[in-house]
């Protein structure tokens, strides 16, 4: 195997080992959105869903998903602003969320299918 | 965590990754240690200062957001007490202001987290070929003859 192609394996064997913690994070940005809607984002969760998405801003992007390392880090600097969010960017941060999602469901779901692929069969056979 | 240096690898410059998040450090040892030896990981700065104190690592790179005092601190006062290590500051905050701030406090680079694995690498080469000049003793010196000779 060439030596990128463990880089690259290793990496892959950190998702797998951190995709539970990528999910939580990603889960309390969700929480604080929906929060958010219902007015009842309060400092303890906001603070949880800024060090989260400060997180997954430095972390997606080392995982090659440079853009939910952007959602997250737009997330953060709107979760960050003085007085919170404005009722008027709650459209956006809904977006945001969802396509955060989405870039961790795809990624999940493309580690799967590498997971699923069989190996080559054997290309020789000694006969009797 | 820290360990002993392995003899097997000491041709390599030694690192030390200063970050709050364990899979930012787990993603730093995994894409750097074939260029590097890894010889500790920190979670905070009091951490941070007290194994560049030990280890004295070649470069360190230290996340500018970690607690118990900041990577600041970490990155002034290793480079007080640790001059010789090339500290390379960890960021998401691209702004001037921080820039400058980093500067200041003894950092020879900046990267901002979150790029790829080939520009990460790229800019630590150029800060150990930076650090390694801008230090370099008399000609004939064998630590400076040793560092420069190191291939990344």
């Amino acid at each position: 195997m060439s030596p990128d192609g463990s880089v690259h394996e290793a990496i892959d064997a950190i998702w797998h080992a951190n995709r539970g913690e990528m999910a939580r994070r990603i889960a309390t940005l969700e929480e604080a959105v929906c929060a958010l809607r219902s007015d009842e984002l309060d400092d303890e969760l906001r603070a949880r869903a800024i060090c989260d998405a400060h997180k997954l801003a430095g972390a997606l992007g080392m995982f090659d998903l440079a853009t939910g390392s952007e959602l997250s880090r737009e997330l953060e600097h709107s979760l960050e602003a003085a007085g919170g969010p404005l009722a008027g960017e709650l459209a956006r941060l809904a977006e945001l969320v969802l396509a955060l999602r989405a870039e961790f469901e795809n990624r999940m779901s493309a580690r799967q299918v590498a997971d699923l692929t069989p190996s080559p069969p054997p290309t020789s056979k000694v006969m009797p | 965590m820290t360990h002993r240096r392995d003899p097997s690898r000491s041709h390599l410059p030694s690192l030390l990754i200063a970050d709050d998040d364990p899979v930012i450090c787990s993603l730093l040892t995994a894409q750097l240690s074939r260029s590097f030896d890894v010889v500790a990981s920190a979670g905070d700065a009091e951490q941070a200062i007290a194994l560049a104190v030990e280890h004295r690592p070649d470069i360190a790179i230290v996340d500018m957001q970690m607690p118990a005092g900041g990577g600041l601190r970490a990155a002034r006062e290793m480079h007080a007490l640790a001059p010789a290590t090339a500290i390379v500051a960890l960021s998401a905050d691209e702004s001037d202001g921080m820039v400058r701030d980093v500067i200041q406090a003894g950092a020879i680079a900046y990267v901002r987290k979150g790029v790829a694995a080939h520009e990460l690498m790229t800019t630590l080469r150029r800060s150990i070929e930076a650090h390694v000049l801008l230090s370099s003793p008399a000609p004939g010196d064998p630590v400076t003859i040793a560092t420069a000779g190191t291939q990344l």
